[in-house]
């Protein structure tokens, strides 16, 4: 999976004009993801960076920049390589669990990687932690 | 004459029509037997359907973990309404461009703080500031190096 040539999106960008808005950071600490695509434009750039980085407060989408990016380990995405590693062992699977409704899922540079597996995973994953977090 | 009825079936409403016979002065001992010994039946056979009620309830609750539903996403809608009044197409288009813009706007402002809660996957920290921290691929593509 993780040879195709398709453009490939990383679920896990910046906030940036014409990125997708995949989520919103609910008060849970998880990702309420958007079932539908809905684009970032320049007023919603605007505002979101009038509060707190919007990396903690939401996740985006953009195309994968591979080697352009400081997590690509030379084959692969570093983040969702770490998220396959360890996610098991501090989110037990749980295979009750309905996949999130994400809209990029098709394209999403993770789940070409590794698969429904860590859509479970990647629904606690926000870009940006707080540095000032509570743990 | 009261209407007969099936205990085990849809009932009539004998509460109604046993109100009707005692109003009426002329309902005969008979009709009055008539209706105690049917309600009585009726009200017999309400105790099993009472204790199978019970029953269901608690069958249905021991099953509940095992059909656990399906999430699903919640859905939003924001409708302006407007009657008595044929809006021009380009008229219609801008609005319905404000009411995204709007939505658009107000979701930018979200901030529920859930980023500053302890997760499952606070404990790694191999990526250091976090996940997808400051890419230089995005200052290099800015560039034009189509480097994708």
């Amino acid at each position: 999976m993780s040879g195709s040539n398709a453009a490939k999106l990383c679920p896990s960008s910046r906030c940036e004009e014409g990125s997708t808005l995949l989520g919103i950071v609910n008060a849970q600490g998880r990702i309420d993801f958007i079932a539908e695509p809905f684009e970032v434009d320049a007023g919603f750039v605007a505002t979101a960076k009038e509060g707190r980085p919007p990396e903690q407060r939401f996740r985006f989408s953009s195309p994968c920049l591979k080697r352009g990016c400081e997590k690509w380990d030379g084959e692969r995405c570093g983040v969702a390589k770490v998220l396959h590693q360890r996610g098991p062992e501090l989110l037990p699977p749980n295979d009750a669990a309905a996949l999130p409704s994400c809209s990029i899922r098709e394209s999403c540079r993770w789940h070409g990687e590794y698969g429904d597996q860590i859509c479970y995973t990647c629904s606690w994953v926000i870009t940006e932690p707080a540095q000032k977090a509570a743990f | 004459m009261a209407d007969q009825s099936n205990p085990g079936g849809m009932m009539m409403p004998y509460g109604v029509a046993i109100g009707n016979a005692l109003s009426r002065a002329d309902a005969s001992t008979e009709e009055l037997l008539a209706l105690r010994d049917q309600a009585q039946a009726i009200v017999g056979a309400q105790g099993d359907l009472v204790a199978a009620l019970k029953a269901l309830d608690a069958a249905i609750d021991g099953r509940t973990p095992a059909t656990k539903a399906t999430a699903t996403p919640a859905v939003e809608r924001f409708v302006a309404q407007i009657e008595g009044v044929a809006l021009p197409e380009a008229v219609k288009a801008e609005i319905d461009q404000a009411i995204q813009k709007a939505v658009s706007a107000e979701i930018a402002k979200i901030d529920t703080g859930g980023d500053m809660v302890a997760t499952p996957l606070s404990a790694m920290r191999d990526f250091g500031g976090g996940f997808g921290s400051r890419t230089p691929g995005l200052y290099l593509v800015s560039r034009k190096l189509n480097i994708r």
